[in-house]
């Protein structure tokens, strides 16, 4: 690899840190952040991210009990700008099952789910601390051959 | 020439133009992640906007039906009487301040928490407006702090929506077009010295011809 290339791979590791800076470092559970006094979780850039007692109340209401030490919260919604302008992603099943819940569709056992911008919004209108958007940037990454082949 | 199309101060070498290339597509991917940014922004400043406006008509409505029900009630009772009841009302509420991310802009996020205290008056001392005005006052606390973190957020979203627009013109309508000129100019600068070679070989070999054609 030349060292522009290289260089360039940096450069898109940064690009990636930069523009997901505001995703946690980690997610907590929709039990532990019911515990909390003040419930939050602590971003990439530093911050702290705090979430309504409101909205916590309602997602507890949308799932047994058993099942809230499994839900991580944020739930974080993946623009995709290779799925089309305002199309978003969301992993995981038990994130895709609220997500479902919050929006009115009939889920289908799905592990991960496509839900277009008038979706994204009506989403995040309803949870708006405990979802969280993040760029997917797979069109950015491209590989080092395809950038060779493009120049 | 326009000030956009203007082209970079480079070296005209071949590295350059690679060099040139990649910062293109770098540059190109830079806007479309700001670009992004900026729609998810827009977007945000919307909803919050449009929230902002129902919360302030919510308000309102609330607050006309209060100052109804205190006309109603002051028919009823005295003023001293209203003035003694309301002066020994424990605060019931307790505003927390925290702050919420939303694509890196840190915004205030104001939350009511209802304290459980009791009330210092019994329904006898009181009347049906002045009961009607305790409870929907309890509601208004909580909009007016929803509408105070509304219309804050809508402010921080508003300048962070003017940084980003300003960074994408700039790529956008500087920057790409400057490097695209520059990389046309320095190609079409190769082409015509690689013409110029042919030629010159071309020239090179008829004189060259002529002179085995004379010998």
């Amino acid at each position: 690899m030349s060292k522009d290339l290289e260089l360039e791979e940096l450069l898109k590791a940064e690009l990636l840190r930069y523009a997901n800076r505001h995703i946690p470092y980690t997610r907590k559970s929709l039990n532990k952040l019911l515990s909390e006094d003040f419930p939050h979780v602590i971003c990439r850039d530093g911050t702290k991210h705090y979430f309504h007692r409101r909205e916590l109340e309602y997602l507890a209401s949308l799932l047994p009990k058993s099942l809230w030490g499994r839900l991580k919260l944020p739930i974080v919604i993946v623009l995709s700008p290779e799925l089309g302008e305002g199309a978003a992603v969301i992993n995981g099943g038990l994130e895709c099952y609220i997500v479902c819940r919050v929006l009115g569709i009939k889920y289908e056992g799905q592990e991960n789910m496509i839900i277009y911008r008038p979706q994204v919004v009506e989403l995040r209108r309803k949870l708006r601390t405990t979802t969280q958007y993040a760029l997917s940037l797979k069109s950015l990454i491209e590989s080092n051959e395809k950038l060779e082949a493009r120049l | 020439m326009s000030s956009s199309t203007k082209i970079l101060r480079v070296r005209y070498t071949k590295i350059e133009l690679i060099r040139l290339k990649r910062r293109l597509v770098v540059a190109r991917k830079i806007h479309k992640i700001l670009r992004e940014r900026l729609t998810i922004l827009i977007s945000e400043l919307y909803s919050m906007l449009k929230e902002a406006t129902e919360c302030r008509r919510r308000i309102h409505k609330t607050l006309t039906e209060i100052y109804t029900s205190l006309i109603k009630a002051y028919t009823v009772m005295s003023d001293n009487e209203i003035d003694i009841l309301t002066q020994g009302i424990p605060p019931y509420h307790k505003l927390y301040i925290a702050t919420k991310n939303i694509m890196g802009v840190i915004t205030p996020l104001l939350e009511v928490r209802r304290e459980k205290t009791r009330a210092t008056y019994t329904l006898a001392e009181t009347c049906t407006p002045l009961q009607d005005i305790a409870r929907r006052m309890s509601d208004l606390i909580e909009d007016i702090a929803t509408l105070a973190e509304l219309e804050k957020s809508i402010q921080l979203l508003s300048y962070e929506v003017i940084r980003t627009k300003r960074r994408v013109n700039a790529l956008e309508h500087i920057l790409i077009p400057r490097i695209e000129a520059t990389i046309r100019f320095l190609t079409m600068m190769f082409e015509e010295r690689e013409r110029e070679e042919k030629a010159r070989l071309k020239h090179v070999k008829t004189v060259l011809t002529r002179r085995r054609a004379g010998e």
